[in-house]
């Protein structure tokens, strides 16, 4: 599909009127036309990352280097052919690349083109100076036939296919990585980082994964261009020599599969069409590529980095996405029955699914943590049990969101320990912990907006033994399940953007579920924001949910939501804890009633025997 | 011991460019959060002028005076024309100047070809002190980076416009909502970057030889500068600068070969950002 979009470009070198192009063209011509189709292969490389990670990278012009000088020294040296030079090429591309990614990737932006610039000008450095290896700035003269499958490339026509065809077929990957799982969880992390850490995605892994796959391109790329060009320097590899590609990119785009390719030919034959201008001159030509690129940039305010995001802001949005209000089955099932708030739907522990006294799957054991010496958690100690639901209530600033942060990993602690089924899990990242069962949601709502629900649940589920056994044990097997549970069944095929808030932070709890890893969930103000509707069905869903065996942890300011779910509820001020029990203790408590109400009016209640109902 | 210290002194001399392209990189990220990679190009620019200038047969000294005014208003016509669109997107506006980077050295190579050339030396006597033979053009190299340096904190600390520039590079929103002209501030960073550089490109001309491409390497330079000195310091830019000429000089003549020499600046900056990737860039601003 879409190596077919790109096909009428490989005609444009004929030009309209020089069909002959395709069995006898000019060789200026076909050596353009194969110049071209390798630095689109590498525009690619570079456009995938942007497309995926948004981030632009300056060193791929290195990696490029890298592929043509291992594919050419393989073949020069070693002797081997050309298709075992280009495994040499691709390999030692890679290597680099993941060397380049694993220190780059930790940064982003502006940071990150710099420090790809200077990883990228080391390995040019580096080539020029290992005379030994490189021959210096001399350069390498590599003269081979390109030999595939026995079919010998002699002519310069057939190796302008044989180049057309590496083409295709990086064009075919990239579009294959874009409608795979794995390129739906790389916009993912580019969406939102965090929420994708917080379900268990390895981000970092990721990136680098896809930033090998490039480096691998550039690498094929290279190995193409020693082929084609029988003579390389170093100085072909410098960020700014290949600014053109940088332009290709630009100019193409990223978010079509043939935008870079188009790219690449527009900028290798404009100095062609515009040969009566004096633009054959390379001094020229290099101007006139700067110039263009500036002109692009500022012609398309929302540039190189925004482009991605752009196009897929303007999605079409599916019938029946314009915020619906809740469905009125929800309101029904909401308003009628078990209306009211259920204080008395609390089972006993003696209840409880499973053996009676359960033993504690997290402890939290004396956590502190510390701003700046500013204590925001301060030695908070409690157990939580398998099946309970756990409260976690104070007022503002009273250090409950940091006390989440902590057990999920987002934020590393001062002093204490976070025990986890009897494994101390310190130090783990967040989105290990979520693989070990322990998964959170977001104060703020939070989605990957380019995705539907559908999708959402798609890309994040895990699939292993550990996480069906624990799927299977809460009812929820796959994603149609945990849309249904939630009430998203009819905007499954909606885009997350399209939502409304209720339906945001119900997907919310979905992709929790989606990933059928968890085995506590903390919930970081589930119901803030919503209707009175909403908060009673988020309620009904959450008792279900410790019916079918699910432990909670839940943060809320919602006392009515709240309390009746909690089989414990822990209160913290000023960071520490002061208080823990069975709702009922916890609200007669002088300490906390000070806490909310102040000590006067702990102290009046105190005198009268007790807070009211 | 005598060779060592004419090693150190052309370390000085190199590290007092580097420092004063360092300085423009960092004012204007400062207050605009860009980095302009055509920083490089107003270096060359003022040497081409000089050269222009001192060809045309001015004295070297009036074209020092001259150059750097036209290379200011120079980097004000990048600012304004080209990368204060870029403001939202600072990536964007470092991908614009790197576009600008190769249509200048096009255009310089137009205009000059691409032959290396030379300005002959303002001061070609040579100060012996203590049996070191010290050419005066390395001295007075250092002696006007200097002043330009403490030019530059009169400018920054005692008047209006140097004080509306440290407003708007400590919180941009906050300035302009106190009245402050963000954008005047910008254009100022530019002029005053550019200036200085202007001056640098001067000199650099006198002491070595020159082309269209010499830009990239020194404004790559600067940047790691700019950088390990902490992105809006001044004085970071000062003691970083120095030093790398300094390493480069010494490590050039006895340590691993003058070939390496551009690798220092390479390393020591994927050092830092990989040391500390996020922490330089919202890092502490000094003016």
């Amino acid at each position: 599909m879409a190596a077919l979009a790109v096909l009428p470009i490989v005609f444009l070198p004929a030009s309209p009127v020089d069909l002959r192009f395709v069995w006898g063209a000019p060789t200026s011509l076909v050596s353009l036309g194969t110049s071209a189709a390798i630095l689109a292969t590498l525009a690619y490389g570079i456009g995938v990352l942007l497309r995926f990670l948004d981030l632009p990278s300056a060193g791929h012009g290195a990696l490029f280097g890298v592929g043509a000088y291992a594919g050419g020294l393989a073949m020069q040296k070693l002797g081997v052919g050309f298709e075992l030079g280009l495994v040499f090429a691709v390999v030692a591309a890679a290597a680099v690349g993941t060397v380049m990614g694993a220190l780059s990737l930790r940064t982003t932006g502006l940071a990150f083109l710099i420090i790809t610039i200077a990883l990228g000008e080391l390995i040019v450095l580096t080539m020029r100076n290992w005379e030994g290896l490189t021959n210096g700035p001399l350069g390498l003269f590599v003269s081979a036939t390109p030999t595939v499958f026995g079919f010998e490339f002699d002519s310069a026509v057939s190796r302008y296919y044989l180049t057309l065809a590496f083409l295709f077929l990086t064009i075919a990957s990239v579009a294959l990585l874009a409608v795979s799982r794995f390129g739906h969880r790389l916009v993912a992390i580019r969406h939102n980082e965090s929420l994708a850490r917080s379900l268990g995605l390895n981000t970092f892994n990721y990136k680098l994964a896809v930033f090998t796959f490039t480096a691998a391109i550039a690498g094929l790329a290279g190995h193409l261009y020693v082929v084609h060009l029988k003579a390389i320097t170093p100085e072909l590899f410098h960020a700014l020599a290949l600014i053109s590609v940088f332009l290709m990119v630009v100019m193409g785009g990223v978010k079509s599969s043939a935008g870079p390719a188009l790219g690449a030919w527009f900028v290798v034959f404009l100095p062609t069409w515009f040969e009566p201008f004096g633009l054959d001159d390379p001094t020229r030509q290099e101007m006139m590529f700067g110039i263009l690129l500036v002109a692009f940039m500022l012609l398309a305010p929302t540039g190189l980095m925004g482009l991605a995001s752009a196009v897929a802001r303007r999605a079409i949005p599916a019938p029946g996405a314009t915020a619906p209000p809740p469905s009125p089955a929800m309101v029904a099932s909401g308003g009628g029955g078990e209306s009211g708030p259920r204080y008395d739907s609390r089972p006993d522990p003696g209840d409880a699914p499973g053996d009676a006294p359960a033993e504690p799957i997290l402890r939290l054991e004396n956590i502190r943590k510390s701003f700046r010496g500013v204590a925001a958690v301060d030695d908070v100690s409690f157990d939580v049990a398998r099946g309970e639901v756990v409260g976690i209530i104070g007022p503002n600033g009273s250090g409950k969101t940091t006390l989440v942060n902590c057990v999920s990993g987002f934020l590393s602690l001062t002093g204490g320990r976070v025990i986890w089924k009897g494994r101390d899990i310190d130090g783990t990242r967040p989105e290990s912990r979520a693989r070990l069962g322990v998964v959170r949601t977001f104060q703020q709502s939070m989605s990957f907006e380019e995705f539907t629900p559908r999708q959402h649940c798609e890309l994040l589920a895990v699939s292993d033994s550990r996480s069906d056994s624990r799927a299977s044990r809460y009812g929820l097997e796959s994603g149609d399940d945990v849309l249904e549970f939630l009430g998203l069944s009819e905007v499954a095929d909606v885009p997350a953007s399209d939502l409304s808030y209720g339906q945001l932070r119900n997907l919310g709890l979905a992709c929790v579920l989606a990933t059928r890893l968890a085995e506590v969930i903390m919930l970081d103000e589930p119901a803030a924001g919503l209707s009175t509707v909403e908060t009673q069905r988020l309620q009904e869903r959450l008792l279900e949910l410790r019916e079918r065996g699910l432990t909670i942890l839940i943060i809320d300011h919602d006392m009515s939501f709240l309390m009746p779910m909690c089989d414990r509820v822990v209160v913290l001020d000023v960071g520490r804890k002061i208080a823990e029990g069975t709702p009922a203790e916890v609200q007669r408590d002088p300490r906390v009633v000070a806490a909310y109400l102040g000590e006067r009016f702990a102290a009046r209640l105190a005198d009268r025997g007790g807070v009211p109902s | 011991m005598t060779e060592f210290f004419q090693h150190l002194v052309n370390g000085l001399s190199v590290g007092s460019i580097y420092v004063l392209v360092a300085i423009g990189v960092t004012l204007v990220f400062g207050v605009s959060r860009l980095i302009n990679f055509a920083h490089g190009q107003f270096l060359v620019l003022g040497s081409f002028l000089t050269w222009a200038l001192v060809s045309a047969g001015l004295s070297f000294w009036l074209a020092v005076v001259i150059v750097p005014v036209l290379v200011g208003l120079f980097g004000v016509l990048v600012d304004r024309a080209l990368l204060r669109p870029t403001l939202d997107r600072p990536e964007n506006g470092f991908i614009v100047s790197l576009g600008l980077v190769i249509a200048l050295e096009g255009l310089f190579t137009e205009i000059w070809s691409s032959d290396d050339r030379k300005v002959s030396s303002p001061v070609p006597d040579v100060l012996e002190l203590a049996g070191t033979r010290i050419p005066w053009d390395r001295v007075v190299t250092l002696g006007v980076a200097a002043a330009g340096v403490a030019a530059l904190y009169y400018i920054l600390r005692r008047t209006d416009v140097g004080r509306s520039m440290r407003a708007a590079a400590e919180n941009r929103d906050a300035a302009a909502l106190l009245g402050v002209n963000v954008g005047r501030s910008i254009s100022s960073a530019f002029f005053l970057g550019a200036f200085l550089a202007g001056i640098a490109g001067a000199f650099l001309a006198a002491l070595f030889t020159f082309n269209p491409y010499t830009g990239t390497p020194y404004v790559i330079k600067g940047l790691a500068v700019a950088l390990i000195g902490g992105l809006g310091s001044i004085e970071g830019a000062l003691i970083i600068g120095m030093s790398l000429g300094v390493v480069e000089s010494l490590g050039s003549a006895y340590g691993v070969g003058s070939e390496w020499r551009d690798g220092y600046a390479f390393i020591a900056m994927a050092v830092l950002l990989v040391w500390r990737p996020n922490g330089l860039f919202g890092g502490k601003r000094e003016y």
